[in-house]
């Protein structure tokens, strides 16, 4: 069988140079085979009259739920050595299969999980058996019945290496087509192992395309765990402490973060935003007496910028704190949350964090409990010792803020941390100011890795001041009306922030594009799939 | 570089390479970096820095055929770790030694650099030595009046609470099977210095950690008052996690400073934070004093073994390892601890270590 070649669209030189030379070879093998086969040519046909494993294999009719079978299926994942000469059932992808003479190697997988077959003509499987398996084409599912054997050396290539599956019944469950857009070995392989000599790599556009086949490598099995447990720490953490999940409205009649980042949708005889941010109905839940609340959905931002940190659609993990006396309890509620999740993510997901290593090498995030703080004049101090010009009111550009991070690494040894009292010129109107030093306010960012995750404030609660700072700004009191009149009838003090779950996720694994931690990606240039 | 054992003198007429160490020849000689007129066989030829020969006999007694006796310039600083400075050997700025490092290089280049231009570029060199010379005159009037002052100065905690004099944050990295408990006990003097809205303590568990803390946390956890207003604060923070050898390091700014290594080297750090006139400060020991504190801080260095020889030297009868408390103390008791985490027999058998440990901890305000 010929293998499925990449289709990555010609796109560079390079790319054409080893898409020349994959043909090349394909060529030459093709050749091969043809004379391979004419040379059999005889036998081929004289078999034809006598299949002894007839009825052990084939395809298998669409499941539309004919009958209801009790059978045991087999996690690929759990078979080893005590299976040993033991009857199991799989149902799992064809990931390669490779025909030689008498015998055919296949390997077959399920999720990270892989195990090599392997069929010899013989008394169980008949020389048709064999071609029908060898011809099966990537990717399909099949049913696979057959016995364990230990083997002596352990197979490197499979997960599970000592042992391998002699296939005496192999059914299709669902066919692929032969041509592949890309192959999953191909889209797992690290960089440092694809250049010149041959082995090849999907480039990210041919793999956001076909999503459907990229994420059924082991790397983007492991990220989205990962990420599943970034929220499923969050919710725990903040469940722990008493907080009550909540779900705001994405249908909204103004922009809440202001300008012009946002999407219009036709609203009937009116157009409607789509939200920016929680934040109005995070403060509204608040004024509503539900003291602690977070919540977790999409959040649109309408940026046309193409970084690799950016998306228009991600998803956002928001929670708002009512405090006794001072904002610090909330940054403080916030940082252990954080420092939760990474533990949570360190103790209980070591196994997926090496999957993505292993194709995206990176360093073991760091983190000091409890989390370190600093203020922003120690930032600025921190820069200009190392030559950085900036004033004390200005705000941290994308360069600094990555300097920073390596120099508080470099320090501290960690890759998290807070950064106090920001100036009051550089945040958003309703940030409290800070009632020592007017020039700074009660706000804060945290960081990872040197990027920032989290903007936070103690925010506004009384409505007269809330209505001068608006003004100050230069902002049409109008367009935020229902914002002010949610403070107009009593609300506590209150302080809180949003994540980027995606964000969090590529940072602490150390990825270098958000589009690789986020399922479906949506970018100003990607609507699909 | 190369060290060359010279068989023969150079001969006068010989054209040395025109250094801005071709000063005036004394004793009729043309003397030049590498010159051997010394007749000293250690004579390195390494481009851009002084003589072994030169610099030694700067320092000891000056030898009459050295040319560059009285007008020496670019005396390197040693390195390691700071010593007191002595009267004897000056203590160098360190412009001054990027100066002489950048003059040296035009040795190698033009060789027909006119007499005016040298004779001006040596003047200027002279005019810096001769502000060198001042600040080291100015140092040892000041040191002089230490020696005055010194004694008279109160130990532990003067009534008067002096001003920080500059924003100092200092990370220390420390296993927490081995804390560092002279950083508790000078923080501790810290505090009473400056006040306790001016120095704060905190530690932090870094995620590499794998072993736990032997003593209570609270000792290394002093937080700046809540209503501090202090612009210019001292913030020590302790980092649990796995360090090389075990050693502790303290690190101040990684971007220009390597770190320092060896609890004995972080008391020292931290003690010359303390208003030089206070007795812990390293720098106001006296000579005798300080070869009994270096002496006892390289013993704790190398780890107790048994507490037969602390036993034996508190045989005198002195509060303290050495008279009055110093760094010594802090960092034997550190090593001590750790000894008795492991020895749980502890003391029975050393009562004036148990007496000594006891004065240590009412010093530092603490109990084990």
């Amino acid at each position: 069988m010929v293998a499925g070649k990449v289709d990555t669209g010609v796109k560079d030189d390079a790319r054409s140079k080893n898409a020349l030379k994959k043909e090349a070879k394909d060529a030459a093998k093709l050749a091969k085979k043809q004379a391979a086969q004419e040379a059999q040519g005889k036998p081929d046909e004289a078999d034809s009259a006598e299949d002894h494993s007839k009825g052990k294999y084939g395809k298998l009719e669409m499941n539309a739920s004919q009958n209801k079978v009790q059978r045991e299926l087999k996690r690929v994942s759990d078979i080893d050595t005590s299976f040993a000469n033991k009857s199991v059932l799989i149902r799992a992808r064809l990931h390669t299969s490779r025909a030689k003479g008498k015998q055919c190697f296949v390997v077959f997988r399920q999720g990270r999980s892989t195990i090599q077959g392997i069929l010899t003509v013989g008394d169980i499987v008949s020389k048709q058996m064999l071609k029908f398996v060898a011809n099966i084409s990537k990717e399909s599912i099949v049913d696979v019945i057959g016995k364990i054997q230990n083997v002596p050396n352990p197979i490197e290539s499979c997960t599970q290496s000592d042992v391998e599956l002699v296939c005496e019944e192999v059914w299709i469950v669902s066919e692929a087509e032969p041509r592949l857009p890309l192959l999953i070995d191909d889209a797992s392989r690290p960089d440092s192992e694809t250049g010149e000599d041959g082995l090849s790599k999907v480039n990210q556009e041919t793999k956001l395309d076909n999503r459907f086949l990229d994420l059924r490598t082991p790397t983007n099995q492991a990220i989205y765990r990962v990420e599943a447990a970034v929220c499923r720490f969050f919710r725990e953490a903040l469940d722990k402490q008493g907080f009550v999940e909540i779900h705001t409205p994405k249908i909204i009649p103004a922009a809440s973060e202001g300008g012009a980042n946002v999407f219009k949708v036709s609203y009937f005889k009116t157009s409607a935003y789509l939200a920016q941010s929680p934040q109005l109905y995070k403060q509204m839940a608040i004024a509503s007496d539900f003291e602690k609340v977070y919540t977790v959905g999409a959040v649109f931002r309408a940026e046309d910028s193409n970084t690799h940190r950016h998306l228009t659609e991600f998803v956002g993990l928001d929670l708002e704190m009512s405090f006794d006396s001072h904002y610090h309890e909330v940054m403080d509620t916030i940082g252990n949350m954080f420092t939760e999740i990474f533990k949570g993510l360190k103790n209980n997901y070591t196994k997926e964090i090496e999957q993505v290593r292993k194709q995206f090498p990176s360093e073991e995030f760091a983190f000091l409990e409890p989390p370190l703080k600093l203020q922003f004049p120690q930032a600025v101090k921190m820069l200009r010792d190392v030559g950085i010009e900036m004033g004390d009111e200005d705000d941290l550009s994308t360069p600094n803020e990555k300097l920073l991070g390596r120099l508080v690494k470099a320090k501290y040894g960690t890759d998290f941390y807070m950064l106090d009292k920001y100036p009051l010129a550089v945040r958003p109107f309703y940030t409290m100011p800070d009632p020592k030093d007017p020039k700074y306010s009660n706000s804060y960012d945290m960081f990872m890795r040197g990027e920032e995750i989290l903007s936070g404030a103690q925010r506004i609660h009384d409505s007269a001041f809330l209505t001068e700072r608006a003004k100050h700004h230069g902002i049409d009191l109008e367009t935020i009306k229902s914002y002010i009149d949610a403070f107009k009838y009593g609300c506590p003090p209150h302080a809180g922030g949003g994540i980027g779950m995606e964000r969090v996720t590529m940072l602490y694994l150390g990825l270098d594009n958000i589009r690789k931690t986020s399922m479906f990606p949506r970018d100003p240039k990607r609507l699909t799939p | 570089m190369y060290r060359i054992n010279r068989s023969y003198d150079i001969p006068a007429q010989m054209e040395l390479p025109k250094s801005m160490y071709s000063v005036r020849p004394v004793n009729g000689q043309t003397a030049g970096l590498y010159s051997s007129v010394n007749g000293n066989s250690e004579v390195t030829t390494r481009k851009g820095t002084l003589s072994e020969s030169n610099r030694n006999s700067v320092k000891d007694s000056p030898k009459p055929n050295s040319p560059l006796d009285s007008k020496s310039v670019g005396k390197r600083k040693r390195s390691g770790s700071k010593s007191p400075p002595r009267n004897k050997s000056p203590v160098v700025k360190r412009e001054l030694h990027k100066v002489g490092g950048s003059k040296m290089t035009n040795e190698n280049v033009n060789n027909s650099f006119d007499d005016a231009a040298r004779d001006a570029i040596i003047g200027k060199l002279e005019a810096r030595q001769k502000v060198v010379i001042d600040k080291l005159l100015h140092l040892r009037d000041i040191l002089n009046n230490l020696g005055a002052t010194a004694v008279t100065a109160s130990s532990g905690g003067s009534s008067a609470k002096s001003e920080v004099t500059s924003s100092v944050e200092v990370v220390v990295n420390a296993d927490p099977a081995n804390p560092p408990l002279s950083v508790v006990f000078l923080t501790k003097l810290l505090r009473d210095t400056y006040g306790s809205a001016a120095v704060s303590l905190q530690s932090y568990r870094h995620s590499s950690c794998q072993n736990s803390l032997t003593v209570n946390s609270n000792l290394f956890n002093k937080p700046l008052d809540a209503d501090s207003k202090a612009s210019k604060t001292i913030k020590v923070s302790v980092i649990w996690k796995r360090v090389e050898d075990g050693e502790p390091e303290l690190i101040v700014q990684p971007s220009v400073q390597a770190p320092v290594t060896g609890e004995a080297n972080i008391a020292r750090y931290l003690s010359r934070l303390l208003p030089s006139v206070y007795p812990i400060h390293y720098d106001t020991l006296s000579w005798d004093d300080i070869i009994r504190v270096d002496g006892a801080l390289e013993k704790a260095a190398s780890g107790v073994k048994n507490l037969n020889d602390l036993e034996q030297q508190l045989q005198n009868n002195q509060p303290f390892l050495c008279g009055e408390a110093t760094i010594a103390d802090f960092v034997t008791f550190s090593a001590v601890a750790a000894y008795l985490q492991k020895n749980r027999k502890g003391t029975e058998k050393h009562p004036r270590v148990a007496q000594w440990l006891g004065s240590c901890q009412n010093l530092g305000g603490f109990r084990l």
